[in-house]
């Protein structure tokens, strides 16, 4: 014991404040991991490139998981993971005529309405082929591993192109909504309404396909926007002020809304003018809002850590700088990530899956991480060989979503090239924000008794 | 001190646990304990003031002539305004011999010396110190001061010979670069505040001709703001076509002019729509005009390379894609560089002094390093603006310099580089260094 404490004491606490490194790339045999992070579970899904985001359902009676594809194969794969480390594919959807349509499938999130499951999968088709106009298409996945049906199609033909990203999130009000990037607007859906829609006689073609739409949250004005709408978000319920708050990247960088009354989203503040920052992506905050992540998709960027703390105490409208930042690999780019504080799990392109401990935002931590991807960092040629895109430039590839599982801690990953994957992080068996004394408010949904449920 | 044998065998098990906790941890390379590369070795160093207080420095080429010249500014709470000049006759005790500084110090408002050139024009020596002054004080409109330094070592002999004022632009120049023409004339390129860089025909106004003191000018690309233009450039010799070119960072991105006719210059390559770069800030081409090393001044921001050949060729008008790009620690920001093929020698500011190898350009690499600042991130400004500002390079024999805000002014001496001359790389003899005599 004598010599623990002496080591401790001699192994300078500088140094272990650095936390863990990622290794070389490719990584040395054996080596794709800390030696933290155990693999439960892998399945190739197909050609590189054809593999987007992820979802994973909370309810620990549904052990599914839900993986996004494109490109060479458009529509989302259903993962059964009653056993993780027997995972297995066990359905997959693909949209009709699939050689008809141009992109694919991105986004996917779950939700839960009058005792039924449902998914909400998000696609992007290009006009010059079918289905331009429609933003997403609603499964009832309630008789998995049975059986799925769909519902129906979110159309918006006023802004065709797809909803790019989407979010489900139980209001305070009670309803099920859909946020999704379309046009200048995060539009907002009532999931109860749209299904109440497709459960009348009327020919859904003859359907208004407006008539869910219930709210718009704008991109507030800045001077030179990088552009005009949102390319992501997250919603989550700020159970200090009892506001349902909206925090979207996009435009020029980040911005909170109060969405509690849907028709009149109120701007809180703005994250703009930060260095390196013009246009920002996924952004995700701490439970009890204070802190949140920016993530902006250019290589070399970080993934930046904001204390919004002077804006929302009136002191600011704005905050322009981060207070710390991290990178897996800066000739690299993390992209998306799911905060379960103090952890971030993020997916991080060709870095993989990284968790990184944000108890101190100034000086985040890597404490684990595997890679997905195993493959050359920042080789062009190799990417457009791969995946014959060079879109981000030399770092396209890999870890694209993220995903945990919080009554057991179960990491998920979908990696554009290698597929599906399933981790456990030692000492990561659950996760309650009440366990570490925030609200447990994080992307999982309490869809039965609502976000102020949460709390108590 | 002895270890007990079992002590060590059990302190050797739980380090290896240890390290199995915390692999590969991540150390800064430089520390207190270790702050240079074994290859590195300090000559000399000279501390000027407090904290924050120094800026950019030049030093002459020639051996015959060791000095070097810092700008004295106040980022910070203290200093003065103006130009330390160091005699480096030997290089391991630097010790500076005149102090040019503004007058009235407390009337002049903001930083003060910023950047620092010297040229050579009929035989004498003359030093450019650009300045900002702000608003509300003496000298706003003053961009530079030139001082005839072909005196020295006398500090008796320097004086004074020119004030470059433009009330149209005010605000001062805060970079600049001396660039001799292919044309003979030695000019002086600055930055204003306006959409363009200004250029000074320095030897008619040393020879006291300020009617024709202004040379031209080179714009920025059409639609940019009337009171931003450039950060910084560099001017060069390009071999193969004959072209005086410029190599511009500023306003959406960087920029490249055949400036051979002063009076019409040329756009050649745009590098605009460059993801993270807003603004371009250092800007500096490889001694052939291929391969540019372009800065934007942000923490995070990694040196990017870019290859401008596909621009050159006719291919595309613009590159927004770099093919490489380096950093010293990307926690923190680099600054200002050097090129003298295949090294790039950088003033990292926390990093102190990196040099790192381009012979790839995809894949640049660390080579040596020497941390001139040890100290903290900056809480009263920007955080990562301190430590190694400036940096040079003397070809005739490879000594280093670096202008450090707080520490002040070091040499140095890298293992096996002993001079530059581009024909011993295969490459144009081409650098900031200019050939003072290639016209006479």
């Amino acid at each position: 014991m004598r010599l623990l404490v002496t080591l401790l004491l001699l192994w300078p606490t500088g140094v272990l404040a650095q936390g863990l490194s990622h290794p070389s790339h490719p990584p040395p045999p054996g080596q794709r991991g800390s030696e933290n992070i155990s693999v439960v579970a892998h399945l190739p899904l197909g050609r590189p490139g054809s593999v987007s985001d992820v979802e994973v359902e909370q309810d620990p009676d549904r052990p599914y998981a839900y993986v996004a594809r494109r490109v060479h194969a458009k529509g989302f794969d259903v993962i059964d993971l009653s056993d993780p480390r027997r995972a297995r594919v066990i359905y997959r959807w693909r949209i009709e005529n699939e050689d008809l349509h141009q992109g694919g499938a991105m986004d996917g999130r779950y939700f839960k309405h009058d005792g039924r499951y449902y998914y909400v999968q998000s696609v992007q088709f290009r006009q010059g082929g079918p289905n331009s106009d429609v933003g997403a298409i609603v499964f009832d996945v309630t008789d998995l591993p049975e059986a799925i049906v769909e519902v129906g199609r979110i159309r918006q033909s006023d802004t065709p192109g797809g909803f790019h990203n989407i979010f489900t999130y139980k209001h305070s009000a009670g309803a099920p909504l859909l946020f999704a990037t379309s046009g200048r607007h995060a539009k907002v859906f009532d999931l109860a309404r749209f299904l109440e829609g497709y459960q009348t006689e009327m020919e859904a073609a003859l359907q208004d396909e407006n008539h869910a739409l219930v709210g718009r949250v704008p991109v507030a004005e800045s001077e030179n926007m990088w552009s005009r709408g949102y390319h992501d978000f997250y919603i989550g319920y700020h159970p200090e002020s009892g506001q349902d708050r909206f925090y979207g990247g996009g435009g020029s960088g980040y911005y909170v809304y109060d969405v509690s009354d849907l028709g009149s989203p109120e701007l809180l503040l703005t994250i703009l003018n930060v260095p390196g920052v013009s246009w920002g992506h996924t952004f995700t905050p701490s439970p009890d809002g204070r802190y949140a992540v920016g993530e902006t998709e250019f290589q070399y960027q970080p993934l930046r850590f904001f204390d919004m703390k002077p804006a929302l105490d009136g002191e600011v409208d704005n905050i322009d700088h981060a207070i710390g930042a991290w990178h897996a690999d800066w000739r690299s780019l993390a992209h998306n990530h799911e905060v379960r504080w103090p952890y971030l799990f993020v997916a991080g392109y060709e870095t993989g899956m990284s968790v990184v401990n944000m108890e101190n935002p100034a000086n985040p931590l890597t404490v684990a991480y595997y890679d997905t991807f195993n493959g050359r960092h920042n080789n062009r040629e190799e990417a457009m060989a791969r995946a014959g895109s060079p879109y981000t430039w030399n770092v396209y590839d890999g870890a694209w979503g993220v995903d945990v599982r919080n009554h057991d801690g179960l990491i998920v990953v979908s990696d554009m090239s290698t597929g599906f994957w399933a981790f456990r992080m030692d000492g990561f068996n659950r996760w309650d924000g009440r366990d570490y004394g925030m609200p447990n408010i994080s992307s999982a949904q309490n869809w039965d008794d609502g976000p102020q449920a949460n709390d108590e | 001190m002895m270890v007990p044998k079992l002590m060590m065998n059990n302190a050797a098990r739980l380090a290896t646990v240890c390290m199995v906790l915390f692999p590969a941890v991540v150390a800064a390379q430089w520390t207190a304990e270790k702050p240079g590369s074994d290859n590195i070795t300090v000559l000399g160093h000279v501390e000027l003031g407090p904290r924050l207080s120094v800026a950019d420095m030049d030093m002459e080429q020639e051996v015959s002539r060791p000095y070097a010249y810092v700008s004295r500014m106040v980022y910070g709470d203290e200093g003065s305004k103006g130009t330390d000049i160091i005699d480096i006759s030997d290089p391991s005790d630097p010790k500076v011999i005149y102090r040019w500084r503004i007058e009235d110090q407390d009337l002049h408002l903001r930083t003060g010396g910023m950047d620092v050139k010297y040229f050579k024009w009929k035989d004498r020596y003359y030093v450019v110190q650009s300045v900002q002054f702000g608003a509300g004080g003496p000298n706003n409109d003053m961009g530079a001061v030139i001082l005839d330094v072909t005196g020295l070592p006398d500090p008796e002999s320097v004086r004074e010979v020119a004030r470059l004022h433009e009330p149209d632009l005010p605000g001062g120049f805060h970079n600049i670069f001396v660039y001799q023409h292919s044309s003979g004339r030695v000019l002086l390129f600055s930055t204003v505040s306006g959409p363009f860089a200004q250029v000074y025909d320095l030897g008619n106004i040393v020879d006291g001709d300020m009617d024709n003191r202004h040379a031209g000018r080179v714009p920025v690309v059409e639609g940019a703001s009337s009171r931003r233009g450039y950060h910084d450039f560099y001017v060069g010799y390009h071999l193969d076509t004959g072209q005086d070119r410029f190599y511009g960072g500023g306003v959406g991105g960087y920029f490249v002019y055949n400036i051979s006719d002063l009076d019409n210059p040329e756009l050649l390559v745009t590098l605009t729509g460059i993801n993270g770069v807003r603004s371009g800030h250092t800007f500096t081409p490889t001694p052939d005009g291929r391969y540019v090393i372009a800065e934007t001044e942000y923490r995070y921001a990694p040196l990017r390379i870019f290859d401008l050949k596909p621009a050159l060729d006719g291919n595309t008008s613009n590159i927004r894609n770099p093919i490489g790009a380096w950093t010293a620690d990307w926690e923190n920001l680099v600054h200002n560089h050097e090129v003298r093929w295949p090294l790039v020698f950088v003033s990292g500011y926390l990093d102190g002094l990196q040099i790192f190898t381009m012979m790839d350009p995809k894949n640049p690499s660390t080579v040596a390093y020497y941390d001139t600042y040890l100290g903290p991130e900056n809480t009263d400004r920007y955080p990562v603006f301190n430590g190694a500002f400036g940096v040079d390079v003397r070809n005739a024999d490879g000594l280093i310099a670096i202008s450090d805000m707080s520490t002040g002014f070091w040499t140095f001496r890298m293992e096996g580089f002993s001079g530059w001359h581009g024909d011993d790389w295969g490459v144009p003899n081409v650098s900031s260094a200019q050939e003072w005599n290639r016209f006479e």
